[in-house]
């Protein structure tokens, strides 16, 4: 019994310094706009899957396609069937690091430029991407913007000729992510 | 003459026919779930274990999918901007079902309690499998409201 419960702490305890310095969010926010030119072409995702390891400077986000909203019911279905195909491909994955991750102190409240680089997969491709932000460090957590764009058709997206006026090829993807720390 | 007037109009009647129906496509509004019947209705730990066992099936099974899910609310969760979100699950399991308010029926949801049985309906939108054994994995579903 003493065996097993010294086991269990020190399980435990090994979680928990695993865990140390990791922040995660549930509920971050992704916002793409590719409107080319009067027809609004936008959409949110409010389920982001982000974690962000502060001592490696590791950071990894998970979008489930299916659940960006758009206003009109055709736009999020052309998305998901004609665009992303979002049912042989359900998901969008980031996996990257923060460049400049040593500049950043965590335990400081105070907002510091991030620069991110890393893979982004879409669609089945995966391409090398890198975003400028900011990361907002206020009592505990850490909030993490980014503006950035990416072509569609580096990720084979394609767009039938008969749309190619109303939708943009560069498309701005804003993201945003309120992270708290991640308890082992 | 006659003829042609009769072809005439039913050209007419067709494109007025035509542009109605591009108009209601074009500005269809999204659809209400909690009007909609769920293609499944299953309980949480059910879903989860579906999950577990062959996650690349279960997501075929469902994707997409208004699924009707039964279980015990673990967490009600409120992002910084308002937005709810239902996690269904137990303490002894770390993965849950995920179900994000739909914003047209957000009241009835932050009024939900912790451990209460409860039924939410909404729109599978796919799986995240834990790698960190720390988040643990989820069942994300969308534009939840609840099932009656």
């Amino acid at each position: 019994m003493k065996k097993v419960l010294f086991f269990s702490i020190a399980l435990l305890s090994f979680g928990a310094t695993w865990a140390q310095g990791k922040y995660f969010t549930k509920t971050g926010k992704i916002y793409f706009n590719a409107t080319a030119k009067l027809e609004k072409v936008e959409a949110t995702n409010r389920a982001v899957i982000a974690v962000i390891d502060t001592k490696t400077g590791n950071i990894q986000f998970a979008v489930m396609l299916k659940a960006f909203e758009f206003e009109k019911a055709l736009m999020q279905e052309h998305f998901n069937e004609n665009y992303v195909e979002s049912d042989k491909f359900p998901k969008a994955e980031f996996i990257g690091q923060l460049v400049n991750n040593a500049e950043i102190n965590y335990s400081k409240d105070g907002i510091y430029p991030a620069k991110v680089k890393g893979k982004l997969t879409l669609h089945g491709v995966t391409k090398d991407v890198e975003a400028a932000g900011k990361i907002i460090v206020k009592g505990g957590t850490l909030s993490l913007s980014s503006d950035f764009n990416i072509l569609l058709s580096d990720f084979k997206v394609e767009i039938p000729g008969l749309v190619k006026e109303n939708i943009s090829n560069e498309t701005k993807i804003s993201i945003d992510c309120l992270m708290e720390p991640l308890k082992g | 003459m006659k003829k042609r007037i009769i072809i005439i109009a039913c050209i007419a009647v067709a494109a007025i026919a035509a542009g109605l129906y591009g108009w209601h496509e074009y500005f269809r509004p999204n659809v209400d779930v909690a009007a909609v019947k769920p293609a499944y209705h299953i309980s949480t730990n059910n879903l989860l274990n579906e999950f577990s066992k062959d996650d690349s099936d279960a997501t075929k099974k469902y994707l997409g999918k208004i699924i009707a899910v039964d279980g015990k609310v673990k967490k009600v969760e409120k992002d910084e901007k308002g937005y709810y979100t239902i996690v269904l699950g137990t303490d002894d399991n770390s993965s849950s079902v995920r179900c994000a308010a739909d914003t047209l029926h957000m009241q009835s949801i932050a009024s939900l309690k912790e451990g209460s049985a409860v039924s939410v309906k909404g729109i599978f939108t796919g799986y995240n499998k834990d790698e960190t054994g720390l988040l643990g994995s989820d069942i994300e579903v969308s534009r939840s409201v609840i099932n009656n």
